[in-house]
C-alpha cells in the first residue's frame, strides 16, 4: 500500500513537471508574432523604428540591429520635462505658459525662457494639490491616480530634498496633470517615449524584442570591444560580448561574420549611415544565402538605390 | 499532540496577532515603500510578463498573491497590504504547530508564536508588500510538513514539497532548504535500510522536482513574452550574475543606504535604525527598522543548547533544524552583495523556537511553576506592546523611547 502511494505520488509529480515543461515552451513559441507577409519599411530615422514595430503588432522577437549604437538609453525623468523641440511655433511654449498662469498656478516669467519656466512649475513636488484647488472635481486617468497615491509621502516636500526615483515619479505625475487639462496646448511627451537614443530599451521593456544580436561595423570593432572590455557586467566570450539591459533582455554584441545561424524568423533593424554600399550588399546577402531570414525588415538612414532594388527583389521572391 | 487547550491557544495567537498587524493597515491611503514598485510591476508582470518598475531578477510568486490580494480586496490600502497582514497572523499559528511538532512541549509553541507575533521587524513587514513575510509563511509550513513526514506521522511528503516550491518561487535563498530538506529525507531512508531506487526517487519527486516545477510555472508570464526554456536558464544565470555584482552604491533610497548592510550582527548586537517622521511637542512619530535585542541575542546560545540537547538525546529532528538554521544563515554571511536587515526576517521561525526554547529548558530546569510560566508570557506581551506604536509609525512620547535610541542609530 505505501509502495503504491508512492509510486502514484512519483508519477503524478513527474508528470506535472513534464507538463509544465511542454506547456511553457509552447507558451512561450505561442506568443511570438508572425507576419503573414514579409515586409521592408523605409523609415526617416532610427526613433521611427520603434513605432513601426508596434504597428506591425510585433512582439517577443529576436532583432538583428546592424547600427552602430544600440538606442537603449534607459528612460528617465528627462522624458517628463520639457523642451523646446516638442512646441510647433516658438511662441506656443509661450502661450500655454500664460494660459497656466490665467488659470492661476504659480508661474515665474522673469527669466524669460517658456520652456524653463514650464519645467520649474512641473518641479514642483505640490503641484498636484495646487491643480486640486483650480481644477475642483477635475478627473485624472488611472495611471494618473496612481501616481498620486505613489507620491503622497513626499508631496509638498522641497524637489530638491527628493530622492531620484520620487523626482522622476513627481516630474511625471505633474507632466501627465498638464497634458490631461489642457490636451490641446501642452505637447504629448509622455506617450511619445521612443526616440533614437531609447527605442530599442522601449522595445525591450514592452516585451516587443526578447533578445538582441547588435552587429557593429568592423571598422568600429576594435572602438567597441575596448569600451565594451571596462564594463563590468559585460562579458566576452572571445569575438563577442554579451550584456543584458532592462527586464534582463540580453544584448549579443558581434561583427557580421559572427552571427550565429537562427532558427526562427527574426525583426532586421539597419541604420544605413553607418555602413559603407559594400557592407550593405553583405548584409542583403545574408537574406539571399538565407543565412537570416526575417518577417521584418525597417532601414533607416542612407541605401543606395542599388542596394534597396536588391532587398526589395529579395522579399519580391 | 494539538489537544483542545492547544487549538485555544493557537486561536488566541492568531487573533492578537491579526489584531497587531491589522490594526490601522490602511491609514496611508498612499505608496508606501516598496509599495511604489512592487504593486505596478505585479500588474505588469501578471498581465505582460514585464518585471517593471520592479527588478528583473527575483523569482516572481510575489506578484501573483499581490494580484489575488487586490482582486480580493480591492485595489486600495488594504487590497495592497492583506495579503502581508494575512500571511504574517497565520505564520505565528504556522510556527505554533511547527515548535509542538519539534520539541512536543506546548510551553515552547506558545512562547515560540507569541515571540513572533509581537516581533517588532515581523510586524512592521506585516504591513507592507514585501515577499518575504509570505516566504516564511511558507517556510514554516514546509517546516512542518517535513517534520510530520519525517516522524511518521503523515506518509507524504507532497505538502511539505508543496509549500517549499512556493518559498522557492518567492526567494532563491530557500534553495538552500531544498538541498538539506532533500539530504535530510536522504539520510534518514538509508538509516532506516529503505536505500531503493523508488524510495529516493520518491523523494526526489517530492523536494526537488515539485518546488521546481512550480518555480518554473511563476514564470509563465515572463514566457508570454516569447521566451524558450533555454532562454530560461540563460536568464537564470544573468539574474544571479546581476544579483552578484549589486553593491550599496546601487540602491536608490538613502536609508538602506545608511542602514546595516551586513548580516553578521543580527544577532550579536542592537540593530534599531531609522529617524523622526514628525515631531509634536514631546510626541514623535518614528520610521524604525529593528530587530528584537532581548530574543534576536539569545538565538546563538540558544542555537548551541539545542544542538547539546540533541546530541544527548540523540534528536534528530533538533539536529535537523539547527543544521538547517545555521545553513540558510552560512548563505547569507558569505554572500558577496549587501543584504540589510529586513532579508533577516526568513530567520524568525529559528529565532523564535531557538529562544523559546532556551528560555522554557532553562525555567524548567529551575522548577519554575505555571504562575512563572504566565509572568514570562506576560514580559514577553508587554514588552512588544512598549515597541509596537513605534515600529507601527504612532506618535509615541518620545522620552519613553530614547533608551531604545540609544542602542541603535536613530535621529530624533
Amino acid at each position: 500500500m505505501h509502495r503504491q502511494r508512492e509510486i502514484i505520488e512519483s508519477s503524478v509529480i513527474v508528470l506535472f513537471f513534464v507538463l509544465t515543461l511542454f506547456f511553457l515552451s509552447y507558451y512561450g513559441r505561442n506568443h511570438v508574432s508572425r507576419l503573414q507577409h514579409p515586409e521592408i519599411r523605409l523609415l526617416a530615422d532610427p526613433g521611427a523604428v520603434f513605432n513601426a514595430w508596434a504597428t506591425a503588432g510585433i512582439h517577443g522577437k529576436v532583432l538583428l540591429l546592424f547600427d552602430r549604437r544600440l538606442g537603449a538609453q534607459p528612460v528617465d525623468q528627462g522624458l517628463s520635462t520639457f523642451s523646446a523641440s516638442e512646441f510647433k511655433n516658438a511662441s506656443d511654449a509661450g502661450l500655454f505658459l500664460a494660459a497656466l498662469g490665467n488659470d492661476g498656478f504659480p508661474i515665474d516669467t522673469k527669466g524669460g525662457d517658456a520652456v524653463a519656466a514650464l519645467n520649474a512649475l512641473i518641479s514642483s513636488s505640490n503641484l498636484y494639490d495646487t491643480w486640486r484647488s483650480i481644477h475642483k472635481g477635475g478627473e485624472l486617468s488611472a495611471e494618473a491616480r496612481k501616481l498620486v497615491r505613489n507620491t503622497g509621502r513626499f508631496r509638498g516636500r522641497d524637489f530638491g530634498t527628493l530622492d531620484d526615483r520620487q523626482k522622476s515619479d513627481v516630474l511625471r505625475l505633474n507632466r501627465m496633470i498638464l497634458e490631461e487639462t489642457y490636451p490641446d496646448k501642452c505637447p504629448k511627451g509622455l506617450a511619445n517615449i521612443a526616440s533614437a537614443e531609447n527605442y530599442v530599451y522601449v522595445a525591450a521593456q514592452k516585451g516587443v524584442v526578447r533578445t538582441i544580436y547588435h552587429i557593429v561595423p568592423d571598422g568600429a570593432w576594435s572602438e567597441v570591444s575596448r569600451v565594451l572590455s571596462g564594463y563590468k557586467m559585460v562579458t566576452s566570450s572571445g569575438e563577442t560580448f554579451r550584456m543584458v539591459i532592462v527586464e534582463g533582455v540580453p544584448v549579443v554584441i558581434m561583427r557580421m561574420k559572427d552571427i550565429p545561424r537562427l532558427k526562427e524568423k527574426v525583426l532586421v533593424n539597419i541604420n544605413g549611415d553607418y555602413w559603407s554600399d559594400r557592407e550593405m550588399a553583405e548584409i542583403i546577402g545574408l537574406f539571399h544565402r538565407n543565412a537570416v531570414e526575417a518577417d521584418l525588415v525597417t532601414v533607416s538612414g542612407r541605401l543606395s538605390a542599388e542596394n534597396l532594388a536588391d532587398l526589395k527583389a529579395q522579399y519580391a521572391r | 499532540m494539538l489537544d483542545r487547550s492547544n487549538i485555544g491557544i493557537l486561536i488566541v495567537v492568531v487573533a492578537f496577532s491579526f489584531a497587531l498587524r491589522f490594526w490601522g493597515v490602511g491609514d496611508a491611503k498612499y505608496f508606501v515603500g516598496d509599495e511604489s514598485m512592487d504593486i505596478p510591476a505585479s500588474e505588469n508582470y501578471v498581465a505582460a510578463g514585464q518585471f517593471t518598475p520592479e527588478f528583473w531578477f527575483h523569482p516572481p510568486l510575489n506578484y501573483f498573491l499581490l494580484q489575488g490580494s487586490m482582486k480580493t480586496f480591492g485595489d486600495n490600502p488594504y487590497g495592497w497590504r492583506m495579503k502581508n497582514v494575512l500571511a504574517g497572523s497565520l505564520s505565528a499559528a504556522a510556527l505554533f504547530l511547527l515548535a509542538l511538532e519539534l520539541c512536543a512541549d506546548a510551553r515552547v509553541a506558545c512562547a515560540a508564536s507569541m515571540l513572533l507575533a509581537i516581533d517588532p521587524l515581523h510586524v512592521f513587514m506585516s504591513r507592507t508588500v514585501l515577499v518575504e513575510v509570505s516566504a516564511v509563511f511558507f517556510c514554516t509550513l514546509c517546516l512542518y510538513f517535513s517534520l510530520r513526514y519525517f516522524r511518521g506521522s503523515t506518509r507524504s511528503p507532497v505538502p511539505a514539497g508543496f509549500f517549499l516550491g512556493l518559498c522557492v518561487a518567492s526567494r532563491w535563498y530557500y534553495l538552500v532548504c531544498v538541498i538539506c530538506l532533500f539530504a535530510f529525507a536522504v539520510f534518514k531512508t538509508f538509516q532506516e535500510k529503505r536505500w531503493r531506487w523508488l524510495n529516493i526517487g520518491h523523494l526526489f519527486s517530492a523536494w526537488v522536482l515539485l518546488p521546481l516545477g512550480m518555480y518554473l510555472l511563476a514564470f509563465a508570464p515572463w514566457f508570454s513574452r516569447g521566451h524558450t526554456l533555454s532562454e530560461f536558464l540563460q536568464m537564470q544565470l544573468d539574474a544571479y550574475r546581476e544579483l552578484q555584482s549589486l553593491d550599496l552604491q546601487w540602491f536608490a533610497s538613502d536609508f538602506l543606504r545608511s542602514s546595516p548592510s551586513s548580516p553578521w550582527g543580527w544577532f550579536l548586537r542592537p540593530l534599531i535604525d531609522g529617524g523622526l517622521v514628525r515631531r509634536d511637542g514631546g510626541l514623535g512619530q518614528f520610521f524604525v527598522f529593528m530587530n528584537d535585542p532581548p530574543v534576536w541575542l539569545l538565538t546563538f546560545p540558544a542555537a548551541v543548547f539545542m544542538g547539546h540537547r540533541a546530541w544527548k538525546e540523540r534528536n534528530r529532528s533538533l539536529a535537523g533544524f539547527v543544521i538547517l538554521f545555521l545553513a540558510m544563515y552560512g548563505q547569507f554571511v558569505v554572500v558577496r552583495r549587501p543584504i540589510f536587515l529586513y532579508s533577516s526576517v526568513t530567520f524568525l521561525p529559528f529565532v523564535c523556537i531557538l529562544a523559546a526554547f532556551l528560555v522554557v529548558s532553562l525555567m524548567e530546569r529551575w522548577r519554575a511553576s505555571a504562575w512563572h510560566y504566565g509572568v514570562a508570557m506576560g514580559a514577553i506581551a508587554s514588552w512588544g506592546l512598549y515597541l509596537y506604536p513605534l515600529v507601527t509609525g504612532r506618535f509615541v512620547p518620545v522620552s519613553l523611547y530614547v533608551p531604545l535610541f540609544a542602542m541603535g542609530n536613530v535621529h530624533f
